[in-house]
């Protein structure tokens, strides 16, 4: 693992074995985070991110299972004399576990899209944050509801002491929103996993959210792995961005430069699809053909060559790309970058199936 | 500036109440004005962008521009082909049923707006047989020559729906609409619920369509890039009144409301040097069943004054095309989300 990384996933494949095939939902993912930054996941419907998401935490649902690759955790134990810190391989960890428990707890937290999901609707929001707190805090009940008050407040909701007796139904969902953070918070984690955090909510709360998360990111320093599938969320809250695309990471790189210089097609094609605002009015839309395929048919090769305009027959329907590091902060799966891609094979079956798959 | 086009649809005063609701807490008393009063009209061929945030009565516009339901008062005039002016609120039962075929109506959701039971031929068919506009083999003739205008392969056309992406199901749901050649067509969040990839898909086929078949859109949306990309001119509403319309650029470059404002400063920019600065809007956004007085946006309003507490700003034009409901409209020096340099 890198001296400096925080989290680094290798090769992770996830898998759910079903009645009609095994869903390869994650493929050989890499990606890795560094302490205090925010990295951005985006891709479409079904690319895998929630269940990247749910492999950190061990709480992929069944039949779900890790049939490989590593997931590196920097853990830090505050100990009497500073911190302990040791490298853990979550995916090796039993998710019942000790050590699991104490990390999901107080290490890495996570929100959801739908925070109703995550809180009791029986039980006051501010008794479930005063909850989350005691888990982590030696505190009194009283010491315990001022912290919970503080934290709402800190999140941004209004009358803060007297919501807090408020149940989850009775908050709109940008308020829950916050209130999920604030429970998110409440063990001060060093990672913090938002998956669509701001998906279901108005574009004017949205933009609430996306300001209250950038400032409590800086103010705790933690880092943030922020799933999305919109480019334009990831523009204004990651430093880092991982493109995703059928299980695998395509390509990571800086945020300017994966929207500035895309290397993989697939990000290229992206980003010329999506509508840009004084850019594209009344103009046709440079569509990525075809649709995404079915997660129990993956094409052979590389995933996307059915669509990719770039596809090289011969190579990219049989090779799958590696991961390829361009330099220190930008690495990308495509043949086109890989140092030694096979020369094209193109006896008369694979240059026929890649046609047919197109 | 192109020629001023003869308007195709204008809508006058209309409104739609329903009986709110009991609230849970039993605050939610007397009527939800989910539209409350709007006027526009739809120039032919162009098409019209709906924004506002979820609530704010673009859907129920929609559907009662079309009778899905009846409006509680206003009137929808129609005048097609430059031809006479119908009366589409007025229509008697007989005369609705050979009218409806000129107005169509594309869904958001492509996954519950197809019956599963049908298959994909029926799907598309149905309009047509409704209307008795085609018969026997003319109906799959015509079927099959709109599928493929779609984009859908014809080998499909006897599998049911719940084999599609939703990529596919739009466009199942755009052939259905057309199948009657229709004039005027309401899409109501019709890329919402798909990938960024087959967004683009569909609004091409969108854009193609209406340019081949001379298609008038009411435009509905969130998403206001995807607004801007396809509207000629776009309403903003707010608590069932529609509080600016203007030309697509005029509103992005110079907005006059400052609920307009709001929005567009919380569109996230693709340009991560141009940070967001949201305005924030304090508080949360009223239940149409007990709108504030005065101006609905006052409570959450950077700009307002004592005037908007109690009186209705009227909605008046104050630049030529664009119409704006704020006391301070011609006062106000608001920005856009695009900038002119
Ligand atoms: N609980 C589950 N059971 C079966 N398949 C699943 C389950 N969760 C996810 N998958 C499959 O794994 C793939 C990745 O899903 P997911 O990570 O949820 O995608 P994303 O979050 O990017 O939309 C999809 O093909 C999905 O159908
Ligand atoms: N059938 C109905 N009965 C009662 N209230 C309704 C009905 N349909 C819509 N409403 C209310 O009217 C308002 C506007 O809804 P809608 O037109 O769906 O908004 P939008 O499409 O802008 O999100 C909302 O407050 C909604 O709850
Ligand atoms: S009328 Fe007043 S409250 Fe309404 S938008 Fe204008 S300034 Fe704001
Ligand atoms: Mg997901
Ligand atoms: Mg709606």
């Amino acid at each position: 693992m890198n001296t400096n990384s925080l989290l680094e996933i290798q090769d992770l494949r996830v898998s759910f074995p079903l009645d009609e095939g095994t869903v390869q939902a994650v493929a050989g993912v890499n990606l890795a985070i560094q302490p205090g930054q925010v990295l951005g996941i985006v891709g479409e419907s079904g690319c895998g991110k929630t269940v990247t998401a749910q492999s950190l935490l061990r709480i992929i649902p069944p039949p779900g299972r890790i049939d490989g690759g590593t997931i590196l955790f920097r853990s830090s134990k505050q100990s009497g004399n500073g911190k302990d810190e040791n490298i853990v391989d979550l995916a090796k960890l039993n998710p019942k576990s000790e050590m699991m428990r104490r990390i999901r707890g107080n290490e890495i937290a996570m929100i959801f899209q739908e925070p109703m999901s995550s809180f009791s609707p029986v039980h006051t929001v501010g008794s479930q944050i005063m909850e989350a707190i005691l888990l982590h805090q030696d505190l009194s009940k009283q010491a315990a509801r001022e912290r919970a008050i503080e934290y709402m407040r800190l999140v941004g909701v209004p009358g803060a002491q007297d919501r807090m007796d408020d149940y989850p139904h009775q908050f709109s969902g940008g308020m829950r929103q916050r209130a999920m953070i604030a429970v998110a918070l409440s063990c001060n984690p060093s990672l913090l996993v938002a998956d669509e955090p701001t998906t279901a909510l108005d574009v004017t709360i949205q933009a609430q959210i996306l300001d209250l998360m950038r400032r409590l990111q800086q103010q705790f320093g933690m880092a943030v792995l922020f799933i999305t599938h919109n480019l334009g969320v990831i523009a204004q809250i990651a430093d880092h961005v991982a493109i995703m695309y059928l299980g695998q990471v395509v390509e990571q790189a800086p945020v300017r430069e994966i929207l500035r210089h895309p290397k993989h097609p697939y990000t290229m094609d992206l980003l010329r699809a999506v509508p840009r605002l004084g850019k594209t009015a009344g103009q046709r839309l440079v569509a990525i053909e075809g649709s995404i395929p079915s997660p129990l048919q993956r094409p052979m090769g590389c995933p996307f060559h059915p669509r990719c305009s770039k596809m090289i027959p011969g190579v990219c329907n049989t090779h799958v790309p590696q991961w390829v590091a361009l330099n220190e902060i930008h690495s990308v799966r495509c043949v086109l970058y890989e140092p030694n891609a096979p020369t094209p094979n193109l006896e008369p079956a694979n240059v026929r199936a890649a046609s047919t798959l197109a | 500036m192109s020629e001023p086009r003869p308007h195709l649809l204008k809508v006058k005063n209309l409104k739609k109440y329903y009986a709110a609701r009991q609230g849970m807490f039993g605050d939610g008393s007397g009527t939800v004005k989910a539209i409350d009063g709007i006027s526009f009209h739809i120039e032919q061929g162009e098409t019209l962008g709906l924004v506002g945030e979820s609530g704010s009565g673009k859907t129920t516009t929609g559907r009662v521009i079309l009778r899905a339901v009846e409006p509680t008062e206003g009137q929808v005039l129609f005048r097609l082909n430059g031809g006479g002016i119908t009366d589409f609120t007025a229509l008697p039962k007989q005369a609705l049923r050979a009218f409806r075929r000129n107005v169509q109506m594309i869904f958001q959701d492509p996954y519950s707006s197809l019956n599963p039971r049908m298959t994909v031929r029926d799907i598309i068919a149905e309009p047509l047989v409704v209307s008795g506009l085609a018969k026997g083999s003319e109906i799959d003739d015509r079927v099959r020559q709109v599928a493929l205008r779609c984009q859908l392969n014809i080998e499909h056309l006897r599998r049911y729906p719940h084999a599609f992406s939703g990529g596919q199901r739009q466009r199942i749901g755009i052939a259905r609409a057309l199948v009657v050649n229709p004039k005027f067509v309401v899409c109501d969040e019709p890329v919402s619920a798909l990938d960024v990839s087959i967004q683009a898909q569909i609004l091409n086929l969108l854009m193609d369509a209406q340019q081949e078949f001379g298609l008038t859109y009411l435009f509905i949306a969130h998403d206001l890039s995807v607004v801007e990309h396809v509207s000629n001119r776009v309403a903003v509403m707010y608590l069932g009144r529609i509080v600016e319309l203007a030309p697509t650029s005029k509103l992005f470059y110079q907005p006059l409301h400052p609920y307009t404002e709001a929005l567009m400063s919380a569109i996230p920019d693709l340009d991560p040097d141009r940070m967001m600065q949201p305005k924030i809007l304090e508080g949360e956004i009223p239940s149409p069943a007990n709108p504030p007085r005065g101006c609905h946006f006052h409570p959450r309003c950077a700009y307002a004054q004592e005037i908007c507490k109690t009186t209705v700003p009227e909605f008046k034009e104050y630049k030529p095309g664009q119409f704006a409901a704020c006391h301070f409209a011609d006062q106000l020096q608001l920005q856009g989300a695009l900038k002119s340099n």
